[in-house]
């Protein structure tokens, strides 16, 4: 087990670049993700964590051993590729078992490894068979397998649940997150889905196009986002956004939406007439309580059970609810919502950055 | 009741039909040398009754005769001897290189593998001259050694281009988790990407076999009668002071097709394709 950091970590493709200097510090142990939209740059910095793709610039350090010009096989990495990359004339426990068999361990200890692993991933049966007899799950597992059988410094995860259907994918997720906290090895997960990101990691590490956005605890990321990006995409639903302009009363600061209402707005100071984006979160539009009052038609009514998703019209803003779905509301029926004031995000509407304060 | 029926018959007939088609195939293919083994089996008399016989008593005296009478082993063994060279020197020389036009980018790559089809676009004959000169020069006319160069040279890009695409098939990262697993880019080339390419390398050394067992006119040109394979030993059966000798002719035809049937059998199994399916989805 090891820290990962870098240092003003650069990568370019010929006159490309495509990573702009990411400065990032991983601790022994950790569950880091790094989630961002696709073509930001994500599995390019895991492939150069792993050594499968030159660093441009910058210093990468695995335990405090600047690994820039090691090989791979330097790094003591474990790395599961989104489309498993078994090899297919292997057996199972071949599969698992290549790392200890290059590194010349005894036949009894890479066996006795690889049923340990093996066992604990529910291998044991599957262990003399091919991956191309296996389902899609059993060659995620053994692909876990491969890695967890060497006990590397560092997991490196490239989206490996993105082949999965739905069900399964919440079951793997659970799985990686349970043998996360019974090997503690230190891991960096990339995904472009933030939910994933959200329920498995402690760290997350919001990236776009090249650089890091955020970084801090799930929560932390989903309650006080530093910028439009990372508040649009952190949260699902996505978080609605407003215009707004600035202003104040005797009771504190205010944001007017273009129709004149006022919203309250907590944190921030604004001065009259400053321009500014407003986010609320669809889940913290309440159907009662105080706070400022947004109404409108309602557009769209999409129940999912427990609760009901209303997308409503708020001077020719779609806005999304999300309610009890035991609440009644049909389509085209005029519908209000409130939004208390801590929970109004206010970002500068030129530069996209977050002004409340913590 | 009718739709059941009907569907019955017409599932007959497609079968009758298939087994028409497939039995004409059959015969087609087949003819040609069950015909010659049959006269590979005739004396010289059967051989020339006219109507042909259909029924006889089989000799073994034309086989018999190219066995011990002339110089058949002699070229059977050059056969040998050439072929494996070539198609061993071909395999050494075209896997590398095809690794490495499917995975390295490097300058002129395209320009490289267009000359390669364009030698192998050029008929044989354009070749061969420059090529007898040459050998002649640096003293290599008339040996195996010669030959063996030449058909290197013509079919390395058969080699290439077969090759090539098997291995830009093969996915990227079974490599990178070699690399990842410990290996060197040399161990992972022989632990994983050879394995894996096995059915492209045994279509390509089937190819590059046939192209040196079957020549006739690179070793007409090449060898004397030390050094001439079978092909051109054969075509020294025909005409001649004493005619030509059918007997002769068709039974080490036969023969110099042994190994080849031979081989085929052996490598078949190899062929079989989808051994990657499952590792990827
Ligand atoms: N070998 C390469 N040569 C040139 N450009 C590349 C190469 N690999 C990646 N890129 C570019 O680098 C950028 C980042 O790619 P990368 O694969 O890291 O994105 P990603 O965040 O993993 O996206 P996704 O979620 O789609 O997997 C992309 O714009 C891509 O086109
Ligand atoms: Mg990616």
């Amino acid at each position: 087990m090891a820290s990962v950091q870098m240092t003003d970590v650069r990568k370019s493709f010929g006159a490309v670049d495509v990573i702009h200097g990411i400065d990032l510090m991983i601790e022994d142990g950790a569950f880091v993700a790094l989630v961002g939209p696709s073509g930001c740059g994500k599995s390019t910095l895991l492939r150069m964590i792993a050594g499968l793709e030159e660093t441009s610039g910058g210093e990468i350090a695995i335990g405090n051993r600047v690994v820039n010009d090691l090989t791979p096989r330097e790094r003591n990495i474990a790395m599961v590729f989104q489309n498993y990359a078994l090899y297919p004339h292997m057996t199972v426990a071949e599969n698992m078992g290549f790392n200890l068999k290059l590194a010349k361990k005894p036949q009894a200890e890479i066996d006795a490894r690889v049923s340990e692993a093996a066992r604990m991933l529910g291998l044991t049966p599957l262990l003399d068979r091919r991956p191309s007899q296996l389902s899609g799950g059993q060659r995620q597992r053994v692909a876990m397998g491969r890695a967890v059988v060497r006990k590397p410094q560092v997991f490196l995860f490239d989206e490996p649940l993105s082949n999965l259907d739905a069900k399964l994918r919440v079951q793997m997720r659970s799985e990686i997150k349970g043998l996360h906290q019974k090997v503690r090895t230190t891991s960096i997960y990339v995904t472009h889905d933030q939910i994933e990101a959200m329920t498995l990691a402690d760290h997350i590490v919001v990236m776009h196009g090249g650089r890091i956005e955020q970084q801090g605890h799930p929560m932390e990321l989903y309650r006080r986002p530093a910028n439009l990006f990372v508040a649009g995409f952190i949260g699902t639903p996505a978080m609605n956004f407003v215009d707004a302009v600035g202003g104040s009363d005797d009771r504190g600061p205010l944001a007017k939406l273009p129709g004149g209402e006022a919203i309250r707005v907590d944190g921030v100071r604004l001065d009259e007439g400053r321009p500014v984006t407003l986010g609320f979160r669809p889940e913290h539009l309440a159907t009662h309580g105080a706070g400022a009052r947004l109404k409108g038609p309602a557009r769209f009514v999409e129940p999912t059970g427990a609760l009901t998703h209303v997308t409503f019209d708020v001077g020719g803003h779609n806005i999304v609810a999300v309610i009890d779905g035991e609440h009644q509301v049909a389509t085209g029926q005029a519908f209000e919502v409130s939004v208390a004031p801590e929970l109004v995000h206010v970002f500068d509407r030129q530069s996209g950055m977050r002004l409340n304060a913590a | 009741m009718s739709g059941f029926a009907r569907g019955k018959r017409r599932k007959f007939t497609s079968y009758v039909l298939t087994y028409a088609g497939l039995v004409s195939l059959f015969l087609v293919f087949v003819f040609p040398l069950l015909w010659i083994v049959g006269i590979s089996l005739k004396t010289r008399e059967q051989i020339f009754t006219n109507p042909p016989v259909f029924f006889w008593i089989p000799t073994f005296e034309n086989y018999v005769h190219v066995l011990t009478q002339s110089d058949f082993l002699a070229s059977f063994g050059n056969s040998l001897v050439v072929t494996t060279a070539s198609v061993t020197l071909s395999l050494l020389i075209g896997i590398p290189a095809s690794y490495t036009f499917a995975r390295f980018h490097f300058p002129g790559r395209g320009v490289a593998m267009i000359t390669l089809l364009i030698m192998r676009m050029l008929p044989p004959v354009a070749i061969l001259l420059p090529l007898f000169v040459l050998f002649k020069a640096v003293g290599l006319s008339n040996t195996r050694i010669s030959v063996i160069i030449a058909y290197t040279t013509f079919s390395l890009p058969l080699i290439v281009w077969v090759m090539k695409d098997y291995f830009a098939n093969l996915p990227k990262e079974l490599e990178e988790a070699a690399y990842i697993d410990g290996a060197s880019r040399m161990l992972a080339f022989r632990r994983i990407v050879l394995p894996l390419a096995r059915p492209g390398i045994v279509t390509a050394a089937i190819l590059s076999l046939l192209l040196a067992w079957n020549d006739f006119i690179f070793a007409a040109i090449l060898t004397n009668n030390a050094t001439r394979t079978s092909p051109v030993l054969l075509a020294s059966y025909a005409g001649g002071e004493t005619g030509t000798n059918w007997g002769a002719i068709t039974a080490s035809g036969v023969l110099v097709v042994i190994p080849v049937i031979i081989f085929s059998l052996i490598v078949q199994k190899h062929l079989v394709q989808g051994l990657s399916s499952g590792t990827v989805k």
